[in-house]
């Protein structure tokens, strides 16, 4: 059993605010991103905070060239390089969102060459696609599909909370909190939640009482660059309480991420924590996630007294129970003397019997698509190290920091006893298979009938799309019910005759009846979402026809504030 | 059914008995919102004469949707201008056209309350009652055929009426439409005045299951002409009939980027409003996408 112990599987809309935007494109910008291509992904965001919507791959692309064309400069742009563009790519008229999706590859591909942005833009793109699916669980599917049958990920939570948020906004969040417990309930013993804190949210501390008692989530997350102090007093009774319920602290501990200021990356500096793991604390389990940087492995000065490898190296070797991982170490792959320095280095730490146990595997996806897929970064460290090192660093290591046994027949610590707890609890009722840990911790069998995330039929969104086109079902659709309805496509109904000279007017009453359904059962539209535009943008998915039903039940839930939302 | 030929719209038009757009046209929008377009366009009129030219049409159509539970209901406003003018003065002519439209779509049905506890399988169903969908319209609309020789004003007032669920029953559209002839190079001809007359048109649509991928689609129409010119009538222009059916065997396979969705073997016969001539033709095709 493998684990990945950075991974976000959060989706895009549970942390979309205004300060979420702005903290994602400055990451955008940091990485190099040329400005034209970030005004466009941030008119986008800006475009989906304001009218919430699932995109998949086709839609993402014809989006950003759309929002490209109205980013000003783009014309000069344009004017500047033309003789440098094909003719194709030339898109100042209209009915990108009618391109096929290898098009809009080659569209995007070409002007991002002629940008000098590399590949990024590609990569932007995935990581959109993978960060929009309509449910957490998706994300965490996608993730744990590039991973073994029996390996974990532990899911971190983000709070990108700004003190002047909107409702909308802590809604938003505490669906991340619900759909990450759904994750964990989905993929039993494969998703390990980590709840994340801000000590600026009033009921932080109740919040995370609530996810680690009695919401199966196993530690906390903490990213002190989004804007707070480790020492702070709101942030050492957190310490208190995890001391209390022996739980696990991960925080993001590198000069690269998200932050709110330039000056707030500091706050991440691991010597904050020297006053924090003293007397009562001393004991606390805490990972310095991404060991300050790749730096601190890829260069030979990266553990420099001083540096914040340094730091967190010492902080490893004088307290009990500090860890630290290799999330989103990619920049060394780019020399071959930083990569050569990497691997070395770590492989004289792993030497090291106590360091051994405290150095953990992470990929941080999903922000890692930004550069490479999971599947790519998993295979990046198994060829460059030894099968031994890598078993320490993405098994044993990891295990000891998550609380699993210490040896076979050993008790889990009390953060994963609660957690099985919970599954045990709740073993009638999860999704996949769980994980061989798990079957083996419980010893009562679990049974895998829990409705898939994005198609319960408690949710209003789901049961407005279900029971508005089930008239219009084949008998062998009707008697499949509703399960095994999710992924009927719209074209596959009887509603669906584009050459009936009224087809016009099939999709008008389905779709005034289908929106009408949303508003009987929703407290009001999301963002700027109106009845108008609503019906405009379900008449075109109707007439469309390729989308599957559960599609249609994420856009009424991307439209809707249902009050059972899907999460 | 597949459209009709360019060459059936041409010879209706030149007879000014009818419009071709009396059953395109339908009075709900297509798409809402203003839409400007301008194309580069290669004509040729079959006889000879070619040019480049250029396209262009304006829209706009304005919505208003009402989503109460019982009746909801969908009211259009729309505008709509264009033609084609060719760069030379080769004898190949513009294609101008007007029109102006209202129109509203009512769903004859009652959504009925969910219990939001009852599991889906077992909730209500989703109508108290459902009777299809009614589409009820106005339109007044300019054209000219390609040679400008028939001119003319269509006042027209529509009824629709579909309800999918129930496939035994056609798709109707029910038209009557009031032609006032402007110019008339056929009337000239035959020393007719150009005195306004009316049509009536009537035209149902089956999309029957026939098990697993087989369908079949079958199309009436029926028109009657009301007040025309003897002379005309003698010609055959005061009513007629079209029939037409299409097996259609879905397949949905894709071949590289290619999707092969459906070939199909249709037969029609008759002749269309808009047409002057009985037609007898058979169709043989595949139906293709892109993957």
């Amino acid at each position: 059993m493998h684990i990945n112990v950075h991974a976000h599987i959060f989706t895009l809309r549970t942390v979309l605010s205004r300060e979420g935007i702005r903290v994602i494109t400055q990451r955008l910008e940091d990485r190099g991103v040329p400005d034209l291509l970030v005004q466009a992904v941030t008119r986008l965001l800006d475009r989906l905070l304001d009218r919430p919507e699932n995109l998949d791959e086709r839609q993402i692309l014809a989006g950003l060239l759309a929002e490209l064309r109205e980013v000003t400069g783009f014309d000069q742009f344009v004017d500047r390089n033309l003789s440098r563009l094909p003719f194709a790519v030339v898109i100042r008229g209209s009915g990108l969102e009618d391109l096929q999706v290898d098009t809009l590859r080659a569209a995007l591909d070409q002007f991002t060459t002629v940008m000098g942005a590399g590949k990024g833009a590609f990569d932007i793109v995935q990581t959109l696609r993978l960060a929009m699916r309509s449910t957490i669980t998706e994300v965490a599917d996608e993730i744990l599909s590039q991973m073994g049958p029996s390996d974990a990920l532990v899911a971190l939570m983000m709070d990108i909370h700004a003190p002047d948020e909107p409702q909308r906004d802590r809604d938003n969040f505490l669906r991340q909190v619900g759909g990450t417990r759904e994750a964990a309930l989905q993929r039993p013993g494969r998703v390990l939640p980590f709840f994340a804190i801000h000590p600026d949210r009033s009921d932080h501390f109740r919040l995370m009482e609530v996810a680690i008692d009695e919401g199966g989530f196993v530690g906390v997350k903490l990213y002190p660059s989004l804007g707070y102090e480790v020492g702070g007093p709101r942030l050492m009774k957190v310490y208190e309480f995890c001391m209390d319920r022996d739980v696990p602290v991960l925080l993001h501990c590198g000069h690269g991420g998200f932050y709110r200021r330039r000056e707030f990356i500091d706050l991440c500096n691991p010597s904050h924590w020297e006053a924090v793991l003293d007397g009562a604390l001393e004991g606390l389990r805490v990972c310095f996630a991404h060991f300050g940087g790749w730096q601190s492995l890829g260069r030979p000065d990266g553990l420099d007294p001083g540096t914040w490898g340094a730091t967190i190296l010492r902080l490893i070797r004088e307290r009990p129970n500090v860890y630290t991982d290799l999330a989103y170490h990619a920049e060394q792959m780019l020399d071959p003397d930083d990569e050569a320095h990497y691997f070395a280095k770590l492989s004289e730490l792993l030497e090291d019997e106590h360091l051994r146990r405290r150095i953990l595997f992470g990929t941080d996806s999903w922000l890692l698509r930004l550069d490479m897929t999971d599947d790519v970064y998993w295979r990046y460290f198994r060829h460059h190290m030894t099968a031994e090192d890598f078993e320490h660093i993405a098994g044993g290591a990891p295990r000891l920091f998550l609380g699993f046994p210490d040896a076979p027949g050993g008790a889990m610590r009390a953060n994963l006893a609660r957690h099985a707890a919970w599954l045990e609890r709740h073993r009638s009722d999860v999704g996949g298979t769980p994980a061989p840990w798990l079957v083996e911790a419980v010893s009562a069998p679990f049974e895998g009938g829990r409705e898939p995330a994005d198609w319960s039929q408690w949710s209003r969104s789901v049961r407005c799309t279900y029971r508005q086109f089930k008239p219009h079902m084949t008998s062998s659709q009707t008697r499949g019910g509703y399960r095994a309805n999710r992924t009927t496509r719209l074209s596959e109904l009887d509603y669906f005759r584009p050459r009936d000279p009224n087809f016009g007017l099939i999709i008008d009453g389905l779709a005034l009846n289908l929106v009408g359904c949303a508003e009987d059962s929703a407290v009001s539209y999301r963002g700027r979402w109106v009845r108008h535009s609503a019906m405009e943008r379900v008449k075109a998915v109707l007439r469309a026809g390729d989308f599957r039903l559960v599609d249609v039940a994420g856009l009424l839930d991307a439209m809707f504030q249902f009050e059972e939302a899907l999460v | 059914m597949r459209c009709p030929g360019p060459a059936a719209v041409l010879l209706g038009m030149a007879a000014g008995i009818g419009f071709p757009a009396s059953a395109a046209a339908q009075t709900v929008c297509a798409i809402p919102g203003s839409r400007y377009a301008v194309a580069p366009a290669y004509l040729d009129d079959t006889e000879g004469n070619r040019s480049l030219a250029v396209a262009m049409s304006l829209s706009s159509c304005r919505a208003a949707y009402d989503t109460r539970p019982r009746l909801p209901r969908a009211r259009y406003l729309g505008l709509h201008a264009g033609g084609t003018v060719p760069f030379t003065s080769l004898a190949v002519p513009p294609h101008l056209e007007a029109r102006a439209s209202y129109g509203s779509a009512i769903c004859l049905c009652e959504r009925a309350p969910d219990d939001p506890r009852a599991p889906l399988d077992e909730a209500p169903e989703a109508y108290a009652f459902h009777y299809g969908y009614l589409g009820l319209g106005a339109r007044v609309q300019y054209e000219a055929s390609n040679d400008l020789d028939e001119q003319g004003i269509v006042g027209a007032v529509e009824l629709r009426w579909v309800d999918p669920s129930r496939w035994i029953l056609p798709s109707l559209v029910v038209s009557l439409d009031v032609v006032k002839p402007t110019r008339s190079e056929v009337r000239d001809a035959l020393d007719l005045e150009r005195d306004a007359h009316g049509r009536v048109s009537v035209r149902g649509y089956w999309l029957v299951p026939l098990g697993g991928p087989l369908s079949a689609e079958i199309e009436g129409a029926y028109f009657w002409g009301l007040g025309l010119d003897a002379a005309l009538a003698a010609e055959g222009f005061d009513g007629g009939r079209f029939l037409a059916g299409e097996m259609i065997l879905g397949i949905d396979r894709a071949v590289g980027r290619l999707l092969i969705e459906s070939i199909f073997v249709g037969y029609a016969h008759g002749r269309r409003p808009t047409a002057g001539e009985e037609t007898r033709a058979w169709s043989v095709g595949v139906a293709l996408g892109s993957n």
